[in-house]
């Protein structure tokens, strides 16, 4: 994963003073970041930008708060992860997931059947194959639990080190790697029981 | 090796956190037990497949849209749309205590207001229970300690009062002709005027009071058993008493009022007694002073010699079996039986020069009679004012021609 560039002191000190164009660069460097993090937490493109802006205004609403502004990319995140996990819990009270799971049936016309899952890895060049991973990660994501779900996208998809991770969920980097570590073996069996 | 420990570094080979050695004995085991190889490779291709997965890009219009809400916000926050956002948004430990505050203070504030609210209520009818305490109907024992307080209250009184009170009375239409007559009254009338009180029951007992000392003043005795309310509109009727064919007082107008003032020897003294009067409540407590001084009958003689006019009346008077109480300037003041009162007035009516004039006069107030008594009931009418012993007092007011 492509690391995203660092934002310079200065501009947060400015966006800490109110100054909008630091907020709007602060916005423009971080975005992609919130965004699919919120993506991947929720697995709603909408819900995840509404989350995303959402983020953004406790971020322009309290930077004024921020103590240290070399943390500011790990406070961030966590204000993300706050905001991804009380909307995951609203929306799990309206039965929002309900509807999307791995094992629902695909209405077809010859009827229902159970969605095949393919092995992608039978034929890797196509973009099709490509989509269709992708969304079977989502959905394997979105049947993990919370923590879990959480660990691998900081992990797998942000490329967060362990140190960050441990700083960010404040946990021993020991006891981080062993539950990342049965988050992906999970995720693994999520996957092998909807091909099955 | 077991295949469970082997599996928990699945994550550590795969990231090649392992030493050497520890490879190498995963590895070995990996190709000794096709479960377990099986199951890394699983695990091989979930991690290419969810570090293959790809960053989604921004919808676009993602900052301008936030710049938006931004604005939003601070908008509803201007408009005072947040407050009970934030107070939604406050902690329990801060919340409840607050509640539970309320609460309690809410409780207090009731019973408080239970408690005080028959006071408060209460409080205000106190004075107006005391005042119709204080009415004509209060027993004797009250009136004597109001007599006390009245006694009181006349040493308090100050001279400044006086031009008050006379302020006052011209003000009244109605109490006009009183005055005059309070001024035109002979000196014990004027005493008596001295002694005047703003209070009801004081009033009551003073009249009582007057009955006792002086007879002529009788009817006031049965005024005092009245309600006060009716004491206004008693006045009123004796004004208009059909059966008296005698101009009353009340009923002298403008001219013969200015003319009885001239005659009046001790004008003054009317409006200081009347000064108590105005002090508390000037219009009502005025006309019952009216009431209580009233001379029952009164007689408008037009005559051309006074000596012989007055010498005449003092005859008729003893004829009569009556008494002359008074007699200065131009008033002839007498006490006669009751029964006897019909004679004397013709009599007397006889000794007038201008018996033409006196009729006028006469139907002149029976109009003004007419006019004030619609409203009153045929039982209602005034009779001829007279004490428990049958005696009237008859007031002559003797014109010059």
């Amino acid at each position: 994963m492509k690391a995203s560039p660092k934002i310079e002191k200065e501009v947060i000190e400015s966006c800490k003073a109110g100054d909008q164009k630091a907020f709007s660069e602060i916005v423009l460097h971080r975005q992609k970041k919130v965004f699919n993090i919120a993506y991947r937490m929720l697995g709603n493109l909408e819900e995840a930008k509404d989350l995303a802006q959402e983020v953004f205004i406790s971020v322009f609403e309290s930077i004024k708060d921020l103590k240290e502004e070399i943390k500011f990319d790990a406070w961030l995140t966590q204000v993300t992860l706050n905001h991804c996990r009380n909307r995951w819990k609203y929306l799990k009270r309206r039965h929002y997931f309900n509807s999307d799971s791995l094992e629902d049936p695909i209405e077809t016309e010859d009827g229902n059947m159970p969605k095949a899952i393919c092995d992608p890895s039978d034929n890797p060049e196509t973009l099709y194959e490509k989509k269709l991973i992708q969304e079977l990660i989502q959905r394997g994501l979105l049947k993990l639990k919370d923590d879990q779900r959480e660990l691998l996208v900081l992990r797998d998809l942000q490329g967060l080190s362990y140190e960050e991770m441990g700083e960010l969920l404040g946990l021993p980097e020991g006891t981080i790697k062993s539950k990342l570590h049965r988050a992906r073996m999970e995720l693994k069996e999520v996957l092998e029981r909807s091909s099955h | 090796m077991v295949c469970e420990k082997v599996r928990n570094r699945f994550s550590s080979l795969w990231e090649k956190e392992l030493t050497s050695v520890e490879e190498k004995e995963i590895r070995e085991h990996l190709s000794s037990c096709p479960e377990c190889r099986r199951e890394f490779e699983q695990f091989e291709k979930t991690m290419q497949w969810l570090h293959s997965v790809e960053e989604v890009e921004v919808p676009d219009g993602f900052l301008p849209e936030l710049h938006k809400k931004i604005e939003e916000r601070k908008t509803n926050a201007t408009l005072g749309g947040r407050p009970t956002g934030k107070w939604f948004g406050l902690p329990v430990s801060v919340k409840f205590p607050a509640q539970a505050v309320a609460m309690v203070a809410i409780v207090f504030l009731v019973l408080y207001l239970s408690k005080m609210m028959p006071t408060e209520v209460y409080q205000p009818k106190e004075p107006k229970q005391t005042s119709s305490l204080s009415s004509p109907e209060q027993k004797p024992g009250q009136v004597s300690v109001h007599k006390e307080a009245e006694a009181d209250r006349k040493v308090l009184g100050k001279p400044a009062e006086t031009s008050g009170l006379k302020k006052d009375v011209d003000q009244v239409a109605t109490p006009a002709p009183v005055e005059k007559r309070v001024e035109a009254s002979p000196p014990y009338m004027k005493a008596e005027g001295k002694r005047r009180v703003f209070d009801r029951s004081a009033e009551a007992s003073r009249q009582k009071k007057d009955v006792d000392q002086v007879e002529t003043f009788a009817p006031a005795k049965k005024r005092e058993e009245a309600p006060a309310l009716q004491m206004k509109a008693e006045a009123k009727k004796e004004v208009s008493s059909p059966k008296s064919e005698i101009v009353s007082r009340q009923a002298i107008d403008l001219g013969e009022q200015e003319k009885a003032k001239i005659a009046s020897p001790e004008p003054g003294l009317s409006g200081k007694g009347l000064a108590f009067v105005a002090k508390e409540k000037p219009a009502v407590t005025f006309e019952k002073s009216v009431v209580t001084l009233k001379p029952p009958q009164e007689i408008v003689l037009r005559i051309s010699d006074r000596e012989k006019v007055v010498s005449r009346l003092q005859e008729l008077v003893k004829e009569f079996g009556g008494e002359v109480v008074a007699m200065e300037g131009n008033m002839f003041v007498a006490s006669l039986p009751t029964g006897s009162f019909s004679d004397f007035e013709k009599e007397v009516a006889e000794l007038g020069s201008s018996r033409k004039a006196d009729k006028l006069v006469q139907k002149k107030q029976a109009l003004g009679s007419l006019r004030a008594a619609p409203g009153m009931r045929r039982e209602d009418a005034p009779k001829p004012a007279a004490d428990a012993e049958g005696r009237l007092t008859i007031r002559i007011l003797l014109v010059q021609e």
